[in-house]
């Protein structure tokens, strides 16, 4: 990698996409993505001799976006690094209003893009590692060990996380469409 | 037909159709309230992979340049850091004693040889035990830097 600009680009434009999923879902603050994504980087170029095959280069990427972005919230914004219980997960309900708010008709939103504005507004009222869990199975579809080993959660806690973080987006789901609609 | 609705993992599970069992499948074949619960699973399932990729507000390729240059630097801010906070903990240690030298030597002059070494065995083990915390927290980002 050392000088050599055409492989570092190859890297970023085969990682960049995973990366900026992982910014995007912790991360709200837009001014601090761009740094982010500059510190992810660096570490990637500067570690890079050292990786040892062990897992995927995207895996091990994806490892470092998860826990720089990680570092960052716990530095910048620890009120959002806790997990909620389910209670308080429910309770979240600043974007449900909102969404019930801007949108009268469920009939009125049936284009692709509108439907995943609704989503990005369900999923915004999540904890960050709960938007992030569910981007990296359901979006990037890694599997459960390759979750373990970005987040170095256990497979149990990443499980319960995604159940609870599902169970809560289906439930707004459904509260927004009508039984005809579905 | 069974009568029991799936549980929430079991809805969770059957729209990702990892959950098959015939009794589950005879059951959601003639439940309208579990079928609505699997197709709402299923159009957030769909909702999520169709949702776009973010992008960056900035060219992250023009990065690059930057970057390499920066990451082929030798990286001598952090050690000139650490080694400046180990002497400096060193000497301020070694301050300390030769300063209150006398104190010292006063304060543990009635104490027996065997009274010492309760004492000693306690300030190491919570010396240990702080060093292992401390060990825990980097561990993992030593492994993901492939450090170790």
């Amino acid at each position: 990698m050392e000088g050599n600009p055409h492989a570092a680009t190859l890297l970023l434009r085969s990682t960049e996409k995973l990366v900026a999923n992982i910014i995007f879902k912790m991360i709200s603050n837009p001014s601090d993505r761009k740094d982010l994504m500059q510190d992810i980087y660096l570490k990637v170029f500067r570690y890079l001799p050292k990786f040892r095959f062990q897992s995927r280069l995207s895996t091990w990427v994806a490892q470092i976006s998860y826990t720089t972005c990680l570092d960052h919230l716990q530095k910048y914004r620890p009120e959002l690094t806790g997990i909620p219980d389910d209670d308080k997960l429910l309770l979240r309900e600043s974007a449900w209003q909102e969404i019930n708010k801007d949108t009268l008709d469920a009939s009125q939103l049936l284009s692709l893009k509108e439907r995943a504005e609704i989503l990005e507004k369900l999923s915004a009222a999540l904890p960050p590692v709960y938007r992030t869990l569910i981007t990296l199975f359901h979006k990037e579809e890694l599997s459960i060990d390759e979750i373990m080993n970005i987040t170095g959660l256990p497979a149990g806690t990443v499980k319960n996380y995604l159940f609870r973080a599902r169970k809560v987006l289906k439930e707004r789901l459904l509260d927004y469409y009508s039984k005809e609609h579905l | 037909m069974s009568k029991i609705h799936l549980s929430e993992e079991q809805l969770q599970r059957y729209a990702l159709e990892e959950f098959a069992a015939p009794a589950a499948a005879g059951h959601v074949a003639d439940c309208i309230h579990c079928q609505m619960q699997i197709r709402t699973y299923q159009m957030l399932y769909g909702l999520i992979k169709e949702s776009e990729v973010p992008l960056p507000d900035f060219q992250t390729a023009h990065l690059i340049p930057d970057l390499l240059s920066e990451a082929n630097a030798p990286d001598r801010k952090e050690a000139r850091y650490l080694y400046g906070l180990l002497f400096g903990a060193i000497g301020l240690v070694t301050a300390g004693l030769i300063a209150c030298w006398s104190t010292i030597s006063w304060i543990f002059s009635g104490i027996a040889a065997v009274g010492l070494v309760p004492e000693l065995l306690l300030f190491s083990g919570v010396l240990i035990m702080q060093f292992m915390e401390l060990y825990n927290t980097y561990r993992k980002k030593i492994r993901t830097l492939n450090l170790e």
